[in-house]
């Protein structure tokens, strides 16, 4: 493939130029004339414009809008077009490629033409066809040593560049980047192997942990069982316990019960004994209280009669007396009757004083009237003659009725020592001697009710039934007492059956209830129970506190956290390992891959080279070899040096030999393109280096960008810039 | 007759695969299978093995296990348990009484328990326990024919139907004991063998490999079974591939990420493709684990994946070695270079992990060369 012609319409300072290329053409220019912009012209023209990254520069065309232009070829007889045009920012290039074959013009798209110029990619074309100062210099690397410069030259000559070389330290690097030895602990790989080592630790520890657990769970499987079993236990003493108490709190009836039942009580009287004594003393008890009430009342008549016994008394009491006194009654109304006559008799002289009335009247009357005077002459002279009659008449009648009283009062003499008033008229006699009668009949009812001959004939009565009853009980007075006993020895019975009733459930009545001993026994079951609830409550503790720590560890979720840990760690230790493997096996691949480029198409390339290295050394160095993996030079004395020890000029000259060489053994149809790569040269060696060109040129275009006007050929193809 | 049939709850076993803390528990499955025996009133619930993933499980996780139990009693529930090969029975490592409503099979010895169930039904369960981490014999021979004395006869069986290491077992002499039922445990994706012989897999996916996450609700009568898969997971894993042809910047990138990102309970594993128009900066992003930062902030994201850009192979000029093939990595000679221990040795015994390497490299070998001159680019 050769290029026939650049059109640039715009591409950086270049701007409308055509460039007719020959076999060998030569750009001629001083700094920043172009020479680059040509090459990177020529490369976006091939491959298209590559993404503005830090390496490429845009070579958009400073004053003209627009960018790109046309290349031809010429390909095994074909003449090809191409033509990428941009018009600035507005999007993409375009692209087109004509292929004409002389009877037809085909036309490709972008990817069809990067396969028909295939193998040759934009990488190819920068790192190999390109020549260039920096791509020969093997600088990667600023402290050259022996082994790596002679790495880097055998790669160089092998694959046409460094960039095996760099993709294994590149490789190696990061690489080395995960894990180089033990000893680099900062070294991630190391790291997930310290961080796993220590969650496998941790691990481990609370696995044992764990295992520890295992007796302790049996040993409260133990504690569970022998803590119900002392707790049925408790409860059994504490009903023990409760028993006693209700048994001690029976204590006082226990003793009430044998108290009891220490009487005798055997019983002294029946029912109807009883019943009989009961009433026949109440019998007694009524007697002896009405014999004494008789007794008294008797002494006490006695007394009263005795203080009635006066004379007057006697006197009243005597038959005779009062035997007068009846027969006086009758002539009460008699007496009284013949006084009152004398007392009328002795006041019957009214006629008299009327007559002495009229004649004062009389007299007075006399004065004035005589008649009158006379009339009352007459009345007191009749008056007194009717005076005269009448008083004669009563005399008779006085003595008779004096006879009566005589008589009364004869009578009366009897009594004259007892009578109350010494009155001499009769109605004041009559009325002692009533008072005196009246006195007499009282004294007769006084003494007829101090009558004792009933009183002593009851008593007597009386005395006989309480005899009776004495017959038959003698000891009838001690009755209330016996009585008594007998009442308290059937209440004492019946207490002592319900008491029995009672107790029975309760203590055994068969033996003797010991209070003291039962007291003592509860002191001591309660002690027990107290240190068994301590003993209890210990275990229980335990128990729990077991527990506590077994839930603890049923609940951890530090082993699962853990665990989760340690998946992680690995995966992450996975990664790293991957990633280390794969680029162990890269660098391995791309190892063999170098050594057997090197046993492979080394030889060649070294010939060829070797050949151009005396050609550009004018026979100083004549041969270049591979002993044992290092790359030899030797010179004109037969002398053979590391590569290392040549000079920087000798090297660059070396590393073009063998780039061109390489170039060469590969025998693609493609041109070369030199950018100011000898300026370390010699002139001598310049122009045996411009000769070789020139020969090259014949199998292949070479394109040549130089300041250098010496090495211009004298052939056309010369393009100034 | 309803039953649960659930299995490989491996209750001690992790999320595999994340980096991340996260708030899930996956022992939680457990709750939630006796939610679902509670709600649906089974009669039974049966677990097939590996009911623990460690042949000595913590204190806590057994009490749990137990707690869990012993809330089917109350619900007249009963429970069938066998021990598989992980959680393979000793007694002096389960310390734990199981409730009167679970019928524990201890033995290695198959034998049958009889089920009297709250329906007045009655149930034949013919099981055994691993003692041993491995079985090598077939243990489907010592399995009784069907019981016809009973309405119902289930096979409970932990193993597989190949290999050598777990009760080997073949479908033909399963389905020959004619029993309604066969639920299997050991392989931890869903798989139904026959109509009645199940493994309903691994009821929560540990890893991204174990999708399935199910569990057997059936329904039995004389006739004939009906099977229903239940999801009760808590948590699912999910591999997406997103495709970020849309995007121009790194940030509508991340957006564009995060809304595919609609479950906090889903562990993710992400795959990103057609990143062209960023690929530069999403590499970088993906080199020094920003992305991922960002995103693991707020989801779980397990991995996080670069697909291959199918244009960017013409971008690089690739190394034409004609005379040698893409070589098997040799990773002891990796291993040989790191320290000498059980983590990093078993890491590398895994297949996955061995397989992550040699993917690894494929790409990076394709990336940069060409072997033999014959492998195609494309």
């Amino acid at each position: 493939m050769k290029i026939k012609q650049l059109r640039i319409e715009g591409f950086g300072k270049l701007v409308n130029q055509t460039y007719d290329l020959e076999d060998f053409t030569t750009f001629l220019g001083e700094n920043e004339a172009g020479k680059s912009t040509i090459l990177a012209f020529i490369k976006y023209m091939l491959f298209g414009f590559e993404n503005a990254t830090t390496s490429n520069q845009e070579f958009n065309p400073l004053n003209f809008k627009t960018y790109g232009g046309q290349i031809l070829l010429t390909h095994t007889g074909k003449t090809i077009r191409i033509e990428r045009l941009k018009i600035l920012r507005s999007g993409r290039p375009s692209f087109v490629c004509e292929i004409d074959d002389g009877t037809q013009v085909i036309t490709l798209d972008e990817s069809s033409w990067r396969d028909f110029i295939r193998p040759i990619t934009v990488k190819t074309f920068s790192e190999i066809y390109s020549v260039t100062q920096e791509n020969l210099q093997i600088s990667t690397v600023r402290d050259y040593n022996a082994e790596r410069l002679d790495d880097e030259w055998r790669l160089s000559a092998t694959t046409g560049s460094v960039a095996l070389f760099d993709q294994i330290q590149t490789l190696s690097k990061a690489r080395d980047e995960i894990f180089t030895t033990t000893r680099a602990t900062k070294k991630p790989l190391n790291q997930v192997l310290a961080e796993i080592a220590t969650v496998q630790v941790e691990i481990q520890e609370k696995t044992t942990e764990e295992q520890a657990l295992l007796p302790l769970m049996t040993e409260n499987d133990r504690l569970h069982d022998e803590i119900i079993a002392r707790r049925a236990a408790q409860e059994n003493l504490d009903a023990e316990i409760n028993q006693i108490r209700h048994r001690l709190s029976f204590l006082a009836e226990y003793q009430e019960y044998a108290e009891l039942e220490k009487l005798d009580l055997t019983n002294i009287l029946s029912a109807d004994e009883a019943e009989n004594l009961r009433r026949k003393h109440a019998l007694h008890e009524k007697y002896s209280q009405e014999i004494s009430a008789l007794n008294q009342k008797i002494a006490e008549n006695a007394i009263a009669l005795e203080k009635l016994a006066t004379l007057k008394n006697q006197f009243l009491q005597e038959p005779k007396t009062l035997d007068l006194l009846k027969r006086l009654k009758a002539d009460y109304p008699r007496a009284i009757a013949a006084e009152q006559r004398i007392d009328e008799l002795k006041f019957t002289k009214i006629y008299l004083i009327v007559a002495i009335i009229s004649l004062v009247f009389m007299g007075i009357s006399f004065m004035f009237n005589l008649v009158l005077a006379f009339v009352f002459l007459i009345i007191s002279v009749g008056l007194g003659i009717w005076q005269i009659k009448t008083s004669r008449q009563d005399r008779e009648k006085l003595n008779e009725n004096q006879a009566i009283l005589s008589q009364f009062d004869d009578k009366l003499a009897y009594f004259k020592d007892w009578l109350p008033s010494e009155s001499q008229d009769v109605v004041g006699k009559v009325a002692d001697l009533t008072q005196l009668d009246e006195e007499a009949q009282t004294l007769h009812l006084t003494l007829s009710r101090y009558d004792q001959v009933a009183d002593t004939a009851k008593l007597s009565g009386l005395q006989e039934l309480d005899e009776a009853i004495f017959a038959e009980l003698p000891d009838i007075d001690t009755a209330p007492k016996l009585l008594e006993q007998w009442a308290q020895q059937s209440r004492d019975l019946v207490r002592l059956t319900r008491l029995k009733e009672q107790l029975s459930g309760i203590i055994d009545l068969t033996k003797p209830f010991n209070g003291n001993a039962e007291q003592q026994l509860l002191n001591q079951k309660t002690s027990e129970k107290i240190q068994k609830a301590d003993e209890l409550n210990q275990l229980i503790d335990r128990h729990s506190k077991n527990t506590a720590e077994i839930n603890q560890q049923k609940t951890d979720n530090t082993l699962a956290t853990l665990g989760a840990k340690l998946a992680r760690k690995k995966e992450e230790l996975r990664d790293y390992l991957i990633d280390f493997a794969t680029k162990t096996t890269e660098i391995a691949l791309t190892e063999q891959v170098m050594a057997d480029l090197s046993s492979e198409t080394l030889p060649d390339i070294l010939n060829r080279a070797s050949d151009m290295l005396a050609q550009l050394t004018d026979n100083a160095w004549q041969e270049i070899y591979l002993d044992k993996e290092i790359l030899w030079v030797k010179n004109v004395q037969n002398q053979s040096l590391r590569l290392i020890d040549l000079s920087t000029g000798t090297r660059d000259q070396l590393q073009l030999a063998l780039r061109l060489a390489f170039i060469q053994s590969k025998n693609l149809d493609f041109p070369i393109f030199l950018d100011d790569n000898f300026l370390r040269f010699d002139q001598n060696r310049r122009r045996n280096f411009s000769n070789m060109l020139a020969e090259i040129a014949k199998e292949r275009q070479v394109i040549l960008l130089t300041s250098d006007q010496t090495l211009v050929p004298e052939t056309k193809g010369t393009i100034k810039l | 007759m309803k039953f649960i049939h659930t299995a490989d709850l491996h209750l001690d076993r992790e999320f595999e695969g994340l980096v991340q803390e996260t708030p899930f528990q996956p022992y939680h499955i457990l709750e939630k299978i006796i939610d679902l025996a509670i709600s649906e009133a089974v009669e039974v619930v049966l677990f097939a093995g590996d009911n623990f993933h460690q042949s000595q499980p913590s204190i806590k996780i057994q009490n749990y296990f137990v707690e869990q139990l012993m809330r089917l009693k109350s619900y007249d529930i009963q429970a069938v348990i066998i021990f598989g090969n992980h959680d393979y029975y000793r007694e002096s490592v389960y310390w734990i009484d199981f409730p009167d409503n679970v019928t524990v099979f201890k033995s290695e010895t198959v034998s049958t328990q009889k089920l009297a169930l709250k329906t007045g039904e009655t149930l034949a369960v013919s099981g055994f326990s691993y003692q041993h981490p491995h079985l090598s014999v077939n243990k489907i021979v010592d399995y009784p024919e069907r019981d016809d004395t009973c309405d119902y006869h289930i096979g409970l069986f932990h193993g597989e139907f190949s290999g050598e290491s777990f009760a080997p077992a073949n479908l033909t002499d399963m389905l020959a004991k004619d029993y309604n039922y066969w639920a299997l445990g050991h392989i931890h994706l869903a798989n139904q063998v026959a109509d009645n012989v199940i493994y309903p897999g691994t009821p929560q996916g540990r890893n991204k490999k174990e999708t399935t996450n199910l569990v057997v609700l059936g329904e039995m009568a004389p006739t004939g079974n009906l099977i229903y898969f239940r999801d009760l997971a808590e948590v699912h894993f999910e591999t997406l591939t997103i495709d970020l042809s849309a995007c121009q910047t790194l940030v509508q990138a991340l957006t564009f990420i995060k809304s595919n990102l609609n479950d906090t309970a889903t562990f993710y594993s992400l795959n990103l493709e057609n990143y062209e128009a960023i690929s530069d900066n999403l590499q970088e992003a993906v080199d020094n684990d920003e992305l991922l930062e960002e995103l693991r902030n707020g989801h779980v994201i397990v991995k996080l994946k670069l697909i291959p850009l199918s244009s960017e192979n013409g971008e690089i000029s690739k190394i034409v070695v004609p005379d040698l093939a893409l070589p098997t990595i040799d990773l002891e000679q990796v291993y040989s270079l790191l320290p000498h221990k059980q983590e990093i040795r078993s890491v590398f015994e895994d297949a996955d992990f061995q397989q992550e390497v040699q993917e690894n490299l494929t790409l990076f070998a394709s990336q940069h060369f060409e072997f033999g001159g014959t492998l195609n680019e494309n």
